[in-house]
């Protein structure tokens, strides 16, 4: 009785088949890697268990990186998306100087993180930097600090990678407020609402799915992290801007510990699941919800 | 199509002397490198060269990324299907490394027959790993040592470059006197630290006391490194390092040639920052060794050699093996040194072949080849035991009086990498 | 009573003229303000990028270039193409691929109705956030065994696999919007499922794809550990790994990788300018939608 409709699936098979396969088999595979030990890619495993595990709680590096991780995220979620969120605010608007202003804050996206990495160096650079210039020639040499050191050393590194992720996240709320309609606006002005009563009545709600986008990758990228910090302080000094994702990068790639590096891979994955994957369902079934 | 005219002449000229047969056609041999700049790719490139025009039938076909990039990359390919038959390798810690997951090829035979004689004997020693096997040919030796500014040494009263500690001593406190912090220190790339920890060990205890050390053999606990600790720990104390953590070499080597500081530790290479911000060599700035400690303890010198492995595990390893024998030759060594700052390996490579502004200068670098030569800490170790260098070091030129624990961390690492 | 209300918003508009002045003047400024700094980085890149190495070693970074060395962007571009000619090889069919497959899964998500659509959705955006990392050394293993390692493919197919789940993300937003009675109308004149996707909702998606195209753009386009990870021979390597090839462990090369990056970046930028309008309405309709 029951006719199968062939339809749906045939539509969903390309993207399940390359997405499930090629994205979900390597999963499992890393699983499998961290109850391993293993030199080399090729060379032979030996089963040890949840051993990976244990040893990662009593790593006082992977701890320093926990920690720089979870600063980093707490940064990213409260920063970039108010930051963003004011800039689209002030930038929506359709004339030449808003547009001039949409373009540059667009240019940080079209690099890649190791680039910028480099770029953020030489503005930090002691000395020669152009961070420590600039406050030179202002007179505010009083202001020059060790950007990149033990105490300044993460909020630095965390600036130049929020720069991109700002940029990102204006396009995006940019996106999202021209969607708002006009009448909207029109009438609550009209219902007497101030500028901040419809800020936080009208646009932010209506920013949700926009907000939805901007808070879930400045997470992700936050746990992900790893180029940016390879190419600007290699986790230095002394860890002080050491990540999870960079963590895993010198277990696999220096230490040559696949399993380790596997089990610090598994960890970030877990954190993103825990952190995004809730908040994601309820944005998905709000928007479902709205579809009915 | 010049090369392949060249390359079928040279093939006919060798199958008239009596070459044996077979042995012609070398065919393609495979390279991964991590030279990838123009600067460093070119000296390589004229390498290759050369050897692809004196072995019959050979071509080679490189592939190469930037260092960072070469630590992700090699672990890959030498486990792919698809091996490339030689790849550039430090000989040490790492070659050891890849020793341990069978990525290399023992080739102590070769190197004994036919390979070896084309260095100086100490070579031998430098190159033979602590598993007692031969993994890595050595192209070029970078010796460190000090480079410094010669009008800051002169306003400061100091006539001639120290050679004994105390002249060295006395020279940090003319220098500091005139108000200049004596020695610059980045931290950077992890290895400029290390170069500190090298020479003082090896001035205080000696190159087989460091190669034990390196090996495992020794603690990072020991009385002696704790003494050599002490000594660096009040170098930091009385205000001689001019230290920027996340500053390199490059950075550093500024510093030195604007007058910030006054001297650095470091390799030939950085000579080409002075030339580049328009600095005379012998005249605006010079070059001397690490001073001796203990008038005991024979000299060494410290630094760094770069070689080539082959993998054993690619398509050609004759081909390879071959090609390394002539990588080491004097014809294709003077190719690569030829107008650089890095030192051939080869021992017959006349110091002429180098850049001619700073000719003088390496001359005086290379008679540092004459003592035993070690490879620095960061290539002499194992890759794990670095990682810790790396970190820690920097936390003790932050917090000298917390050497004991930064020894304790390489200790602990040490002993898990090399068992006991 | 309408009148007296509109009456009373135009008083008071009025009154508000001179404030509205001094708050549009607040708000330019801050603009201007937040713009440039976010501009400073790119200045100083484009700006390293035309000195010598001499030159910022002794006049540091942030002088006017003596001498004016323009030179620095033949060297890097004479460096680069080979490594954009990769670049693109693996960009454009990523791109199409990405747009394609998931609209289509968009489509499926959005309009059909069939078991375990929910559960898909869901499971196909929660791959995007899977680790990079985690992916790196199994998916290296799987091309070298099924022969694709060191092929434009392997790196094709690995960009679509990043890429889909946020295009499945915004296109299915997208989708949502369009009005259902669209595809009945079309359904009753006989149309196959497959027209009303290709005939109806893709050309109306065409803002929606324009916004992903210049995304997916610069992500794909900036990528460098599957290039890294999944090319062996140098004609196969983007140009992310191009650039930092200037960059020798002993050399000073800081003019030639500024020259690079901003050579490099051009596409991108050229990419947003030239979709720049669409850009915004895309996004819009789509996902971002309220």
């Amino acid at each position: 009785m029951a006719r199968i409709n062939f339809a749906p699936w045939l539509f969903l098979a390309p993207a399940l088949l390359i997405c499930g396969f090629f994205g979900g088999v390597p999963i499992v595979q890393s699983l499998i890697l961290s109850l391993h030990d293993q030199t080399g890619i090729g060379a032979p495993a030996t089963f040890v268990g949840l051993q990976n595990y244990l040893d990662l709680m009593q790593d006082r590096y992977f701890q320093d990186a926990f920690r720089n991780t979870l600063i980093w995220m707490a940064a990213f979620v409260v920063g970039v998306p108010s930051l963003a969120t004011l800039l689209a605010v002030l930038l929506n608007s359709n004339s030449w100087f808003e547009s001039l202003c949409k373009t540059v804050l667009f240019l940080p996206i079209a690099l890649s993180f190791s680039v910028i990495g480099i770029i953020w160096q030489w503005i930090y650079q002691p000395r020669i930097g152009l961070l420590d210039q600039a406050l030179t020639t202002l007179g505010m040499g009083g202001l020059v600090q060790a950007w990149l050191g033990p105490d300044l050393g993460l909020a630095s590194v965390i600036i130049a990678a929020a720069w991109t992720q700002t940029s990102f996240s204006i396009v995006i709320v940019l996106a999202g407020l021209s969607g708002i309609s006009r009448e909207l606006v029109e009438a609550a002005r009209v219902d007497g609402a101030n500028g901040w009563t419809m800020f936080w009545r009208i646009t932010l709600p209506l920013l949700r799915p926009a907000m939805m986008i901007v808070v879930s990758s400045a997470l992700i990228a936050a746990l992900q992290s790893t180029e940016i910090v390879l190419t600007m302080t290699k986790g230095g000094p002394f860890g002080t801007t050491d990540v999870l994702g960079y963590r895993m990068y010198i277990e696999t790639f220096w230490n040559y510990r696949f399993g380790y590096g596997a089990a610090v891979g598994v960890i970030i994955t877990l954190i993103t699941a825990t952190f995004v994957l809730p908040y994601l369902r309820r944005m998905i079934s709000l928007q479902e919800r709205d579809l009915r | 199509m010049l090369k392949r005219l060249l390359m079928v002449g040279t093939a006919l000229t060798a199958v008239g002397s009596s070459v044996p047969a077979g042995a012609q056609d070398i065919g393609e041999v495979t390279v991964f490198h991590r030279w990838a700049d123009e600067g460093s790719r070119l000296p390589i490139e004229a390498m290759f060269a050369v050897c692809e025009e004196n072995l019959p039938g050979l071509e080679i076909t490189s592939s190469y990324v930037s260092s960072d990039q070469y630590e992700v990359q090699l672990p890959v390919q030498l486990s792919s299907d698809n091996v490339p038959d030689v790849y550039g390798l430090w000989p040490g810690g790492r070659a050891v490394f890849q020793a341990q997951s069978g990525n290399i090829l023992d080739i102590s035979e070769e190197w004994h027959d036919t390979i070896g004689a084309n260095f100086a004997p100490g070579m031998t020693d430098s190159v033979t790993e602590t598993d007692g096997n031969i993994y890595v040919v050595p192209f070029n030796t970078i010796p460190n040592g000090f480079l410094y500014n010669k009008k800051v040494f002169s306003d400061a009263g100091v006539e001639a470059p120290p050679e004994t500690w105390e002249e060295f001593e006395a020279v940090l406190a003319k220098l500091k006197e005139s108000g200049v912090t004596p020695i610059a220190l980045g931290a950077r790339n992890g290895w400029e630290p290390m170069f500190w920890f090298d020479y003082l060990i090896l001035r205080e205890h000696g190159s087989d006391f460091r190669e034990r050390l390196m090996a495992g053999d020794e603690s990072y606990t020991s009385p002696e490194v704790v003494s050599t600790m002490e000594r660096w720990k009040g170098l930091l104390e009385d205000e001689n390092f001019h230290l920027e953590l996340s500053g390199s070499w490059a950075e550093m080597t500024g510093a030195v040639a604007t007058g910030v500081t006054a001297m650095e530790l470091m390799g030939p290479w950085a000579m080409r920052a002075f030339l580049q911000a328009g600095m005379e060599p012998n005249v605006d700035f010079g070059f001397f060794q690490f001073p001796t400690i203990n008038p005991d303890v024979a000299l060494a010198t410290e630094g760094a050699f770069e070689g080539w492995a082959a993998s054993g595990k690619g398509s050609n390893t004759e081909g390879a093996v071959r090609l390394l024998e002539c990588l080491a030759s004097k014809e294709a060594q003077a190719a690569y040194a030829q107008g650089g700052t890095n030192l051939a390996a080869n021992a017959d490579v006349p110091v002429d072949v180098y850049t001619e502004d700073l000719r003088p200068i390496l001359a005086q670098m290379s008679e540092l080849n004459e003592y035993p030569f070690h490879q620095n800490m960061e290539l002499a170790t194992l890759p794990p035991v670095i990682e810790v260098a790396d970190r820690e070091f920097p936390r003790f030129l932050t917090y000298p009086a917390e050497y004991m624990a930064v020894l304790e961390a390489l200790q602990a690492r040490a002993e898990t990498v090399f068992g006991e | 009573m309408t009148a007296l209300v509109s009456e009373q918003q135009l008083g008071e508009t009025r009154k508000l003229k001179a404030g509205d002045l001094a708050r549009r003047f607040l708000r330019i400024a801050f603009l201007l303000l937040a713009t440039f700094i976010f501009f400073v980085p790119i200045l100083g890149s484009a700006l390293t990028a035309v000195r010598t190495v001499g030159d910022i070693l002794n006049n540091g970074a942030w002088a006017l270039p003596q001498p004016f060395q323009p030179d620095n962007f033949l060297a890097a571009w004479r460096g680069l193409w080979p490594y954009f000619r990769a670049s693109v090889i693996v960009t454009v069919p990523s791109i199409v691929g990405v747009l394609l497959i998931a609209s289509m899964a968009s489509y499926a998500i959005s309009r059909l109705r069939f078991p375990g659509r929910l559960p898909i959705f869901f499971t196909l955006i929660a791959l995007s956030f899977v680790p990079i990392q985690v992916q790196l050394i199994p998916i290296f293993k799987l091309f070298n065994a099924i022969g694709l390692f060191d092929t434009f493919y392997a790196l094709i197919i690995v960009q679509i696999m990043r890429h889909v789940p946020f295009a499945v993300l915004v296109m299915t937003g997208f989708f949502n919007t369009v009005p259902s009675e669209l595809r009945e109308a079309a359904k009753v004149d006989g149309a196959s499922e497959w027209t009303v996707y290709w005939r109806i909702f893709l050309p109306l998606a065409r803002p929606a794809l324009a916004a992903l195209l210049v995304l997916e753009f610069t992500w794909i386009w900036n990528d460098l550990l599957w290039g890294l990870v999944l090319a062996q021979s140098n004609d196969k390597r983007p140009v992310t790994v191009g650039i930092l090839t200037f960059q020798g462990e002993h050399t000073l090369s800081w003019p030639l990788i500024a020259a690079g990056a901003v050579t490099a970046a051009l596409p991108t930028v050229l990419v947003f300018l030239m979709f720049q309008k669409h850009f915004i309405r895309g996004m819009t309709m789509g996902a971002v939608k309220g």
